[in-house]
């Protein structure tokens, strides 16, 4: 068995990647190392060639979905101000929840082999090679569009053997090596489309969520309260600071296009979970405040088609540290 | 306004003709109304797909020849097609049945589901006209159910003697895989294949008595009245599944029975 040996940790993360084979990447029109791959290939304008050993290449399913979370700590100030603030440096968890439906024997044992081949390891997925994507070669740094996102460890999945030749895969890929120094290249690539770069540049840093979401709009509103109690007599209650009420708002985005759908997704991850953007509640509540939000989960519905849902928590204060 | 009328029905399907009775492409989109918060629709996109269109081809059809090619779609195996200017693809069998009745032509009937999607070639095309093809004059090349060949179809084996009517189906479950980004099915899988055979007659024996029993092979073999084979020897070779009496005043006593057969 082996076991990471705290003292060259991160040494042994680096053995890890067996996915890029420098043998594989020589010669002027390949990025020749990892380094010079994971670095200049978000970068450049025109990507250079790459091969990758052993890629996990089956698309998954509709209805498979990604979850983009931000561990916060929550802070609280004097007169009940609540914040967040990040809580680690690495601290971006992107979650990849996959359904693999309707699959062969030989595809599911194909696909259940490479899960188990690799365990717990760090594995690319790649659907489409350099080679295979055509003039759009930026298409070959997905996993799934929009995510500019390869590399990730599964620790478990289940198989449903449903009939003869019929099979369903649910697989849990994780990768938490954002943070906010690198977290605009989940969703940015300088050889990435014109349009797509545009639309990048306008939501990664808007503070204002204008795209109105599909009912129902869910708000929770929290009051706080100091309770006192002297010996055997009940409790009382009285206000506690000038922040005494958290909204909580859920809002769910249903069937969006894919560019729509990136839209929201570059504004909220722009934020990093803890600065604020502006969104506008509706009557009969209507009000514009500050919101955080901690989540996106993004479905794949069908072609052209999405659901998002953002789980925002009101700020008093607006939170922009650019 | 313009019509077109059709003296006969060609349908091309897996690269024969079939004459049919009657032919429907029917195609259903899921699309659901973007309406957003505030109750407006969402600007340049009022309506979305929220799953894969689907599309049937419906099929009632004689049988002329001794050889019903579309019996053969069963399995795994899909065919191409045209009718009405409309050329289809990816069409696979999901339902099959023949309807046998004493006296008259005997009806086929059949289903697909369209995994490929459609391609208008021209609506309103002239159908080809071939008066060779006159229904009255080629009545005796058609199966017909007085001369249908029946073979266990007595007391003893199913507790009918005299059928009135007898249905035959097959259903075969057709599992489409989609992957993220494509709008047809990657792939159509077949699942679970199952017969039916439903006999309705007279002369009724202890018939209720039978339920959950196995029993020996029935055959039906459609014949035109000449007694040529029209389609394949259609066979069932399963259980009793339900069964029926019924009387009612001034009339007869008459039964039916459902034998089911699980094939895959």
């Amino acid at each position: 068995m082996s076991v990471l040996d705290p003292r060259h940790v991160w040494g042994d993360f680096a053995k890890q990647k067996t996915f890029f084979r420098e043998s594989d990447n020589s010669g002027a029109d390949h990025y020749n190392t990892y380094a010079s791959f994971i670095k200049d290939s978000k970068t450049d304008s025109s990507l250079k060639k790459f091969v990758y050993h052993e890629p996990f290449t089956f698309i998954p399913s509709y209805g498979s979905s990604v979850t983009i979370e931000f561990q916060n700590n929550e802070l609280e100030y004097g007169n009940k101000y609540r914040t967040a603030e990040p809580a680690l440096f690495n601290r971006i968890a992107v979650s990849f929840e996959l359904n693999f439906s309707d699959r062969s024997d030989d595809q599911a044992k194909a696909i259940t082999d490479f899960l188990e081949r690799k365990q717990s390891s760090v594995f690319v997925m790649q659907p489409r090679s350099y080679d295979e994507v055509g003039e759009e070669k930026f298409k070959s740094l997905y996993s799934l569009d929009p995510y500019f996102l390869q590399e990730f460890r599964c620790f478990q999945y289940s198989l449903n053997e449903e009939y003869v030749d019929q099979n369903s895969i649910t697989a849990n890929f994780a990768n938490q090596d954002f943070s906010e120094l690198t977290l605009k290249y989940l969703l940015y690539s300088n050889s990435m489309s014109e349009k797509r770069k545009e639309i990048f540049e306008e939501y990664f840093y808007k503070d204002r969520l204008d795209i109105l979401p599909s009912y129902t709009v869910s708000t929770d509103a929290s009051f706080h309260a100091v309770n006192y109690s002297l010996g055997k007599s009940r409790s009382e209650f009285g206000p506690d600071g000038i922040y005494s009420k958290t909204d909580n708002i859920i809002l769910n985005y249903e069937n969006l296009t894919d560019l729509d759908a990136y839209k929201i997704i570059c504004l909220v991850a722009g934020k990093y979970g803890f600065e604020t953007f502006k969104f506008t509640t509706q009557k009969p509540d209507l009000r514009t405040l500050n919101f955080r939000c901690a989540s996106i989960r993004h479905e794949f519905v069908y072609k052209d088609t999405n659901n998002i849902q953002l789980n925002l928590t009101e700020e008093k204060i607006k939170k922009f540290l650019k | 306004m313009a019509y077109i009328e059709y003296q006969e029905c060609e349908v091309e399907i897996g690269g024969q003709n079939v004459l049919a009775k009657s032919a429907a492409i029917t195609t259903s989109a899921n699309v659901k109304a973007n309406r957003v918060y505030g109750g407006k629709f969402r600007k340049g996109q009022k309506y979305s797909a929220t799953s894969f269109p689907t599309a049937t081809l419906d099929l009632n059809y004689y049988i002329m020849e001794n050889h019903d090619h579309i019996e053969q779609m069963t399995g795994q195996k899909y065919a191409n097609g045209s009718f009405c200017g409309i050329n289809f693809s990816g069409a696979a069998l999901t339902n099959y049945s023949v309807n046998i009745q004493p006296y008259k032509v005997i009806e086929y009937k059949a289903t697909f589901m369209l995994y490929s999607g459609l391609d208008q070639r021209s609506l309103g095309a002239e159908p080809v006209e071939d008066p060779s093809v006159g229904t009255d004059l080629f009545y005796e090349k058609f199966a017909n159910g007085a001369y249908t060949e029946l073979v266990n179809f007595n007391r003893q084996n199913i507790g009918i003697d005299f059928p009135s009517s007898i249905s035959y189906q097959v259903t075969c479950e057709r599992i489409p895989k989609y992957v993220i980004g494509d709008e047809y099915p990657e792939s159509v899988a077949l699942g679970r294949v199952n017969r039916r055979l439903s006999v309705e007659g007279e002369n009724i024996g202890s018939l209720i008595t039978f339920s959950g029993k196995d029993f020996a092979t029935v055959e039906i073999s459609p014949r035109s009245i000449d007694g040529v084979s029209r389609g394949q020897t259609v066979t069932c070779d399963g259980i009793i599944k339900d069964q029926n009496l019924a009387v009612s005043s001034e009339g007869v006593l008459a039964g039916s029975i459902n034998i089911e057969q699980s094939l895959r």
